[in-house]
């Protein structure tokens, strides 16, 4: 794997020079290759060449977060399927060279290219290039029905796990206030927010929920900075919405219980570490393959969280131990009803943050409510910034 | 009542302050000796971008790994100052075009870029990072629990340079020799004060301070590296020099002035005022802007100078 000629940034002068480098390079490749494609491609299907995926990431595949759950997912596909596919991978930063190295990979024959959630929708045209599957994680365009015939995504929607994850956060507070970092103030992650607010109300109904939110996925410093301020104001334990595990870290470092996002992240901060919501994305890279393999790939869309097993609920925390024990009969009793789907996090009666009624005795919101999430949820501290 | 907007405003103030405390350290005394050093930030985001790799790649106990993770970040910001000695001391440069070209070099798009990239260490989660000492345990006695008793040890080390830095100024015969070089260098030198040797020395302590203030970034602060991490705090550590009137408690004071107002948009969120970042994000750079204004108004420029020979090569000879 080679990153770096990708990852030099046009703006440095290393990366000039790089860049400039790495263009020369593109251009002979592209001389090369487009003299040998027309041999290759006829080739191709009598030799039953392995089907060449492509992962892309956003950051370093170590960083702790979602580019780390995505590579786990990877290796998980890379060990299953052995020598049938032939697999890559590259780190490409967020914005223009997406698209370049999208456009590049499909041109070196890559026919399934997983994506980590890139701020813009890239999707490859069906109709020029017949049999590239794209699956690009959190496609937006989905909400506007403007995902191509060719493109699949999956949201993962971890009300669920972040409520389990508020009982135990209200349970070791020691101030009666509890914290949730929010990166942006997109449906999912309001809706893990105040499955997070409902899970500490359950256990401590007078806890006081903290939101923040920084407008931002990626940036370690500015979640850290929202991490000190919401520790600052009261928060006994806090959770974050943002990607690596930078949060964690200035909760260990003031000494605050945090729980883990995404992936693995206890060896940040694990004298203070409680627990973590886990994702294993796995199952879903697997699916895709198969049915690639086996050309009965389609477009799809998935929601997904405990219900589906891709995400699971991390009691590893040394500060587990803090958490009473019927509070952990509790979390165990809706765990298992979040995994067998029959109880959702959103069960009436519902208020809104504005004391507005939004779910009836009974009643729970349904799936697309949850998915168009645009309230926080009575009891919270904290405004959703405008987009 | 620890947990007030004031008081955490303060305490988290003092936190922010720190870095651009340091380096304005490092640069008053630069300054003090005559020479006037625009590389600060190139100087901190090197110190950073080193200490951030040492911290990546040295195992060991935390307190010792953060440790030589400082000091690697001193050395290489000293030595990056060391091209700004060379050029303005010995070959007796223009101070202000070697000191832009310093920041430039080492800056968000040069030399600290590429060794950031070199090392592979964007995106990478940072492996220590320094946590804040409960001192006598007082860190939650009321208002000056959180102010004073729990904060990381740099920010207590920081207070210990400054006041060294006074004591050595105004109390030592090498600070008065400093004073002499900064004011008045042939006088220096007609006592037998090496203005060269001097110069050099502060210099480079400018730069290793200028270092350890950008360590504090990606080892205290935050656990990562992306280029220009400092984003300013060496520009605002240079307009602190001059708002402190070269004094090293009004360095303190002013950067803490500063680190309360970096402090605010967190601060405020957590307690659900939200106001667009851009506002914050802003606020420093034109608190900078007004403090100059101030300072280099008649009324600032009448009472405490910059010392007399500052930005002024010197020549035994006159030339």
């Amino acid at each position: 794997m080679n990153k770096d000629w990708i990852r030099g940034g046009v703006g440095s002068r290393a990366g000039r020079l790089t860049a400039a480098a790495a263009m020369i390079v593109a251009l002979v490749v592209a001389v090369v290759g487009a003299s040998s494609a027309s041999g290759a491609s006829t080739t191709a299907k009598a030799a039953s060449a392995p089907l060449k995926v492509a992962f892309l990431y956003e950051n370093a595949t170590n960083d702790l977060g979602w580019d780390t759950a995505m590579y786990e997912g990877q290796q998980g596909v890379e060990a299953k399927y052995g020598s049938k596919i032939s697999v890559t991978d590259k780190v490409v930063p967020d914005g223009p060279e997406d698209v370049t190295a999208v456009k590049s990979l499909v041109a070196e024959g890559y026919r399934l290219i997983f994506l980590t959630a890139f701020n813009q929708q890239l999707y490859v045209n069906p109709e020029k290039f017949p049999g590239v599957h794209i699956v690009q994680a959190e496609y937006v365009g989905i909400l506007d029905k403007k995902m191509p015939s060719n493109t699949s995504t999956y949201f993962t929607v971890d009300a669920d796990g972040f409520y389990l994850a508020g009982m135990a956060a209200a349970a070791v507070s020691k101030t009666g206030q509890v914290g949730i970092i929010c990166g942006e103030p997109i449906s999912d992650n309001l809706a893990e927010s105040n499955g997070f607010a409902l899970g500490a109300q359950a256990v401590n109904p007078a806890i006081k929920v903290r939101f923040t939110c920084t407008n931002n996925w990626d940036s370690v410093s500015i979640a850290q900075n929202a991490a000190r301020g919401l520790i600052n104001a009261g928060a006994g334990a806090i959770a974050f919405l943002t990607t690596g595990a930078g949060p964690g870290q200035v909760a260990a470092q003031k000494g605050i219980p945090w729980i883990g996002y995404q992936t693995q992240q206890k060896a940040v901060g694990a004298k203070d570490y409680l627990a973590g919501v886990l994702w294993n994305l796995k199952p879903l890279f697997l699916k895709d393959t198969e049915q690639a393999l086996s050309g009965t790939w389609k477009s799809h869309t998935d929601y997904v969280s405990m219900t589906e097993g891709t995400t699971s609920f991390d009691e590893s925390g040394a500060l587990w131990k803090e958490v009473p024990a019927k509070v952990k009969a509790e979390i165990a009793a809706k765990q298992k009803l979040f995994e067998s789907g029959k109880a959702t996090p959103f069960a009436g009666p519902l208020y809104a943050q504005s004391g507005k009624l939004v779910s009836k005795i009974g009643y729970s919101l349904d799936s697309s409510q949850v998915t168009d999430m645009n309230f926080l949820v009575k009891g919270v501290i904290g405004t959703i910034p405008k987009g | 009542m620890n947990h007030g907007l004031a008081i955490q405003l303060i305490a988290t103030g003092i936190f922010y302050g720190t870095p651009m405390a340091i380096a304005a350290l490092g640069e008053l005394l630069a300054e003090r000796s005559g020479v006037l050093n625009l590389g600060v930030e190139g100087m901190m985001l090197m110190g950073a971008v080193v200490a951030f790799w040492v911290s990546r790649d040295v195992s060991g106990p935390n307190g010792l790994v953060l440790i030589i993770a400082v000091l690697a970040g001193a050395a290489a910001a000293a030595a990056i100052s060391l091209i700004h000695a060379f050029m303005t001391i010995t070959l007796r440069a223009n101070q202000v075009v070697s000191g832009l070209a310093l920041t430039i070099f080492a800056g968000a798009t040069g030399l600290s870029s590429y060794v950031g990239d070199l090392a592979n260490l964007g995106g990478n989660p940072g492996r220590h990072i320094m946590n804040a000492i409960n001192v006598f345990g007082l860190k939650n006695v009321p208002i000056l629990g959180p102010i004073i008793f729990n904060q990381p040890a740099l920010v207590y080390i920081s207070w210990m340079i400054a006041f060294a830095i006074y004591w050595y100024v105004n109390k030592t015969r090498q600070g008065l020799h400093l004073r002499a070089v900064g004011e008045n260098p042939e006088a220096a030198d007609a006592m037998g004060v090496s203005v060269v040797r001097y110069r050099y020395a502060h210099v480079l302590m400018g730069g290793a301070l200028a270092g350890v203030g950008g360590s504090f970034y990606t080892l205290v602060i935050s656990s990562e590296w992306t280029d220009g991490i400092t984003s300013g705090a060496g520009w605002i550590a240079l307009a602190l020099v001059i708002l402190a009137f070269w004094r090293p408690a009004g360095v303190l004071a002013g950067a803490y002035l500063f680190g309360v107002v970096s402090a605010l948009g967190a601060n405020l969120s957590a307690r659900g005022v939200q106001l667009p970042p851009e506002v914050f994000s802003a606020l420093p750079y034109v608190l900078t802007i007004v403090v100059l204004a101030i300072v280099s108004s008649g009324w600032g420029r009448g009472r405490f100078g910059a010392p007399a020979a500052l930005g002024v090569p010197y020549a035994r000879d006159g030339g």
